[in-house]
């Protein structure tokens, strides 16, 4: 209870202060104290661009990925014909 | 002017819309070790990812479209992003199935892409534009 509420107090300060923070496996944390990396897979399916943070054990603690889907499939109708 | 064998296009638009207009659709994820595709007639949950704050079946999909024709192609896509808030996928997966469950969770179809993961953060599927040649769903 005690941890949620200096939780909740913590990311009011941060919006306040338009201090910029992230969620994590740890809770939130502003983004000043993590290393970001950030980068783009792309193929003739989709686009997906990812943001990483680390903290300062260079552990993965964030990872967001936006996946842009190109295109849908073409279920392309097929007609038969009278002569089988 | 020689007569021309085809499909009627406005029962391809009926067609597509008998399986999307105004249906509860969901959207599933699954691992790049599943083989999901379009033999599942319906949602299944073999295979499909698991993690915190991800719910078994998916999300809500937001169906605000409803299918279009521009001749000679019947095209539908979502209304909006497909979005799984504050989750962590920690086992790479790289399908979504979108799938109907005003229709015993039929399936509308399996979107792929390249791996991924997710860490305490947001997937986004953003949608391609909803026309005749990059519509999801498309009947040519």
């Amino acid at each position: 209870m005690i941890n949620k509420t200096l939780g909740y107090l913590k990311r009011q300060y941060w919006k306040l202060f338009d201090i910029e923070h992230v969620t994590t496996t740890f809770g939130h944390e502003r983004c000043d104290k993590l290393r970001k990396v950030e980068g783009c897979d792309e193929d003739h399916r989709a686009k997906a661009d990812w943001v990483e943070y680390y903290n300062d054990k260079d552990e993965l603690v964030h990872r967001s990925v936006t996946i842009a889907l190109k295109q849908g499939v073409d279920l392309g109708g097929t007609q038969g014909d009278f002569h089988g | 002017m020689a007569n021309t064998q085809a499909i009627g296009e406005t029962a391809k638009q009926a067609a597509l819309g008998a399986i999307v207009d105004g249906k509860a659709l969901k959207a599933a994820l699954y691992l790049v070790s599943a083989t999901t595709n379009g033999a599942n007639s319906a949602y299944t949950a073999t295979g499909e990812v698991s993690g915190t704050n991800y719910t078994a079946g998916g999300v809500s999909v937001t169906n605000g479209n409803t299918a279009a024709l521009t001749s000679p192609t019947a095209y539908w896509t979502p209304s909006a992003n497909i979005v799984f808030t504050t989750v962590t996928l920690s086992t790479a997966f790289d399908a979504v199935m979108i799938y109907s469950t005003t229709d015993t969770n039929r399936n509308i179809g399996v979107f792929t892409f390249g791996s991924q993961t997710v860490t305490a953060g947001t997937l986004t599927l953003t949608m391609p534009t909803n026309n005749s040649s990059t519509g999801l769903v498309r009947l040519t």
